[in-house]
């Protein structure tokens, strides 16, 4: 038993020395491993969140800088130019493709920089893209998938910057740390105003601002701030151009809300689609960190065009018969070019549309770039046919030309930069036109609505419209469906394909006709081609002023309109920077104080010395060739620095074949009509003793010409169409009340032409344009057929039919009509 | 006599399991026994970390170190004084400020000093040897205003330490 218990003893001694050796081992393992995770978990805790606050601030500083740049370059000039050396110039400040590269770049720099800087706890940082859905505040669907993006121009808009960092500590051991990381601003702007008061001169509007993860932003008035603009108002109109308001009290209601009062008094409209009303505003925060973002209060700008031609119109035939001709139901032809300035006017061949009702307004463009514009239009006059046209974008201005405004194109604008209200500089205007076309498809379709209407991403990129005209360089000719217009000046003399054909400086012989051989020597005009074969179909020639008579033999030969303008065309067919063509219209302008006397330059074979002059008339010229239309407006400006005496006046002069259809350039062919003026004894609309007969008749003279002259033939017919104020000054000018029109018709001569006399060709009389003369108008080079869909089918001595349901498109009297829907 | 061997011999094995089971049992709900050196160079990187963290939430480095720099004011005393107000008046501080740039053209980074020196409340302060010091080092974006240096990186030291 003894012996027994001291066994019992001794295991028992055993036992608890072992135990509290192994307990002595395991605390030391204890206490050990303890220590390495306090200090460990120490450094990666702050050392991590370090970092990912720092990511955070270099994700808002690229922010700020992408928002800013793409809101104003030139006032953050300071911030933003820092940021070149990422390749974020001012000339792709609009670019957020750019800004998010530099971005990028930026925080490659940053992480190296990260890395250097925290280099003891061997770090691995990097950041992946994801995307983050930011519906539910903007109440639309848009995510941020490319670390930046901006949705800006609504009444909810948002800045934001997303991305995944990923950070492992090697020397502390710890991996896979990853975090989301979202800044940005959000803005909500609520369009109805919350009081105004046109008495106290005063509105009130609620705006709610949120940041990075719809954090509340309190600090606004502290340490961000806030700008709201609103449509300036000159001559008892909206200009167009956004200014400034004047805030007088912000109050921070919670919750990112804020009440702000500012001065003026700002009326309230209503959208007419969905009937809601808004006060039209323009309002930019930017919170502390520098994120901008702009939000405005409607997001789409809505209207009508309404049509104003007759469906029926009234002429007298030769027999001095009342006719009344009614337009075909199918009407694809009636098709209005139709410009809205960013000064919120409106025009069609450059006068300016009328609105209904007369105070009927428009919210200005965004303060914006032009990439971010869209419109669409109905097709047949009803809201549920609303789809996206085409349009272009040109850069106009108000220069003052001899004492009176005219508007002058000179260009298409980068589509990156910011619309442009108005500039004055001088006497001098500047704005943009958006063109775009309104189809009137049918007779019966009078309305058509019209929206203008932007994208809200920054990522919006430059539209390319597909189109059927294109401009060939070394042809110098803009080509169209239907036709090509070669253009013809100092820079390209002859037209193409002539020039092996013989010039003489013997005026008795046919090859020194201008006309026939088709060298100009710098005399501005445009030779109209078959666009496929490039058979000439003839020349237009823009203005013309006295004759040149030379004596061959026994009789005397008059060589027409002597002199004519002189100088060179600028043609504007594309976006210059991106190569794009102009969709819906390329354009030449033609800007001179120069006549040539193109006779005189070809008996000396080009030598202006006496052959180009400068004391007879300065001439402007625009010229469109426009996509899907038959017509070519030519609107011309003459100004005459001299008086001058010159057997004839030619306001404008097509020669050549009538009929597009003709393929060879000495074909005979068809009919001549023209309309008169309310003159003399005639009606308004006579056909006078037209239509006529070219087998019949080798030349035609007609007087008191109106506002159409046209020639066709079996297939198809050319129609100049004039605009009527012109014609009325014309012969309120006119002392002798005797205009004419001449078609010297292609029986046996291979030089058709239908031209319009300001002061008609006599042997023996000459006339006297006094100095000062100055007038304006336009004419419309028009292209019909005689059947088809859009034509009457009149064929045969009622062919001129076909187009005439069609020239009230061109007269003022019937201008479009911009209507409040 | 072998079968009683065998028997103790499994006793005393399961009672020094027991013993040591009951204790590791134990140790899992005890707080971890610390030495007075870890908790306190442990506060002191938690103190710096929380204080540089407070300063940039608050803009200090844009009204003090940026502003300062572009004005040619006397930033690192004010910068000293906001570390003293700060900070208990036992700790001893040392901070540098460096900003770092990057070169575009040769795709590195360099770091630029900006202070002298003298953001630190001793006067001797490199000649000394604090055995209970911590430093930690931050890098700071600057986001606020001015506009003009949005974006440039800061990288921060900052020492702190008991004193006496």
């Amino acid at each position: 038993m003894r012996r027994m218990r001291r066994k019992g003893q001794m295991l028992v001694a055993t036992a608890l020395i072992i135990t509290l050796v192994m307990m002595t081992i395991v605390i030391s393992i204890y206490e050990a491993h303890v220590f390495f995770l306090q200090t460990r978990s120490l450094v990666v805790r702050e050392t991590v969140a370090s970092i990912t606050s720092d990511f955070k601030r270099a994700t808002a500083a690229v922010l700020a800088v992408a928002t800013r740049a793409y809101y104003n370059y030139s006032r953050f000039y300071p911030l933003v130019s820092r940021f070149s050396n990422f390749g974020l110039y001012y000339s792709s400040r609009h670019n957020f493709t750019v800004a998010r590269i530099a971005a990028q770049q930026y925080l490659q720099y940053w992480m190296a920089a990260e890395s250097e800087a925290y280099a003891s706890y061997g770090p691995q940082i990097k950041y992946e893209l994801a995307r983050l859905n930011i519906s539910k505040y903007l109440g639309r669907k848009r995510y941020v998938y490319n670390l930046v993006a901006g949705y800006w121009y609504y009444p909810t808009a948002a800045s934001v910057a997303y991305a995944k960092l990923k950070v492992n500590l090697t020397n502390a051991g710890f991996y896979g740390w990853e975090s989301d990381v979202v800044v940005g601003v959000f803005l909500k702007v609520f369009p109805q105003p919350v009081a105004s008061s046109l008495t106290d001169n005063y509105t009130v509007i609620r705006i709610n601002v949120k940041v990075d993860d719809n954090r509340s932003y309190s600090e606004l008035a502290t340490k961000g701030w806030v700008e709201i603009y609103y449509p300036e108002r000159k001559g008892g109109r909206w200009t167009g151009k956004w200014v400034k308001a004047e805030i007088e009290d912000i109050r921070y209601e919670g919750f990112g809300n804020y009440t702000i009062k500012f001065k003026p008094y700002v009326v309230t409209l209503r959208d007419p689609i969905s009937g809601k009303t808004f006060v039209p505003l323009l309002v930019v925060v930017s919170d502390h960190r520098g994120i901008i973002v702009e939000a405005l209060t409607y997001n789409k700008i809505v209207f009508k065009i309404a049509k104003n031609t007759p469906d029926t119109l009234v002429y007298y035939d030769s027999w001095g018969i009342r006719r009344t001709v009614t337009k075909p139901y199918l009407t694809p032809q009636e098709k209005y070019t139709v410009e809205f300035s960013s000064d919120l006017n409106f025009y069609w061949l450059n006068i300016q549309l009328g609105r209904d009702p007369p105070d009927f307004e428009l919210p200005p463009l965004p303060y914006m770039p032009i990439k971010q514009i869209n419109i669409n239009a109905s097709t047949d006059g009803t809201l549920a046919s609303v789809k996206e046209i085409p349009f272009q974008v040109e850069n106009w201005t108000r220069a003052v030309w001899h004492g009176v405004y005219v508007w002058l194109p000179y260009g298409l604008p980068d589509p990156t930069i910011d619309i442009v209200p108005y500039i004055v500089q001088g006497d001098k205007y500047f704005n943009m036109r958006f063109v775009f076309q309104v189809p009137f498809p049918r007779r019966d379709i009078r309305e058509q609505w019209v929206i203008i209407w932007w994208n809200d991403s920054l990522d919006a990129t430059i539209k390319s419209f597909p189109t059927q005209i294109w401009y060939d360089d070394t042809k110098r000719e803009v080509f169209h469906p239907l036709f090509g217009i070669e253009f013809l000046d100092t820079t390209h003399q002859r037209a193409w394909g002539y020039e092996s054909v013989p010039i003489s400086t013997d005026p008795c012989v046919s090859a020194f006709d201008p006309d026939y051989n088709l060298m100009y020597w710098g005399v501005a005009a445009f030779v109209v081609r078959n666009p496929v074969s490039g058979t000439v179909y003839g020349i237009y020639n823009l203005h013309g002023f006295d004759s040149y008579i030379v004596r061959c033999g026994t009789h005397y030969v008059a060589y027409l309109a002597r002199y004519r303008p002189y100088g060179e065309w600028k043609i504007y067919t594309n976006y210059s920077r991106y190569g794009i063509t102009a969709p819906i219209r390329i354009y030449a302008v033609l800007n001179t104080t120069l006549v040539g006397d193109i006779y005189g330059l070809t008996l000396d074979s080009g030598d202006t010395t006496g052959n180009v002059r400068s004391d007879y008339y300065d001439f402007l010229a625009i010229v469109e060739i426009i996509n899907g239309t038959n017509y070519i407006p030519i609107i011309s400006y003459v100004y005459w620095k001299d008086g001058k005496w010159g057997r004839g006046y030619w306001v404008s002069q097509s020669s050549g074949a009538a009929s597009t259809g003709i393929p060879g350039w000495q074909s005979t062919f068809g009919w001549f009509m023209y309309l008169t003026h309310a003159s003399g004894w005639y009606l308004e609309n006579s056909t006078d003793d037209t239509p006529v007969s070219s087998y019949l008749y080798r030349t035609y003279e007609g007087y008191y010409p109106g506002i159409m002259i046209s020639q066709w033939g079996d297939d198809s017919g050319k129609s100049l169409i004039y605009s009527e104020s012109a014609i009325d000054y014309w012969y309120a000018l006119n002392p002798y009340d005797n205009l004419k029109t001449a078609s010297y018709m292609c029986g046996g001569t291979p030089l058709c032409s239908a031209d319009l006399q300001l002061y008609p060709f006599e042997w023996r009389n000459q006339y006297f344009v006094p100095r000062g003369t100055y007038f304006s108008y336009w004419t419309a080079y028009f292209v019909y057929n005689l059947t088809g869909t859009g034509w009457l089918g009149d064929t045969g001595s009622r062919g001129w039919r076909n187009s005439y349901v069609y020239a009230p498109m061109f007269l003022e009297k019937y201008a479009p009509v911009v209507k409040e829907p | 006599m072998r079968r009683h061997g065998q028997a103790r011999l499994i006793e005393m094995l399961l009672a020094a399991l027991m013993v040591v089971v009951a204790i590791v049992f134990t140790m899992q709900f005890t707080r971890p026994i610390k030495s007075i050196y870890i908790r306190e160079t442990s506060d002191l990187r938690r103190l710096a970390y929380n204080l540089l963290d407070n300063y940039a939430k608050a803009g200090v480095y844009e009204s003090i170190i940026v502003n300062g720099n572009l004005s040619g004011a006397d930033w690192e005393s004010q910068m000293r004084l906001m570390l003293s107000m700060s900070l208990p008046p036992e700790i001893v501080f040392y901070m540098e400020v460096y900003e770092i740039r990057f070169d575009s053209a040769t795709g590195s980074i360099y770091f630029e000093r900006l202070d002298h020196g003298r953001i630190t409340n001793l006067s001797n302060f490199s000649s000394i040897s604090l055995l209970d010091a911590e430093t930690v080092t931050f890098t700071y974006v600057v986001v606020g205003r001015p506009d003009r240096v949005r974006g440039t990186v800061l990288y921060i030291t900052l020492t702190l330490g008991f004193g006496g």
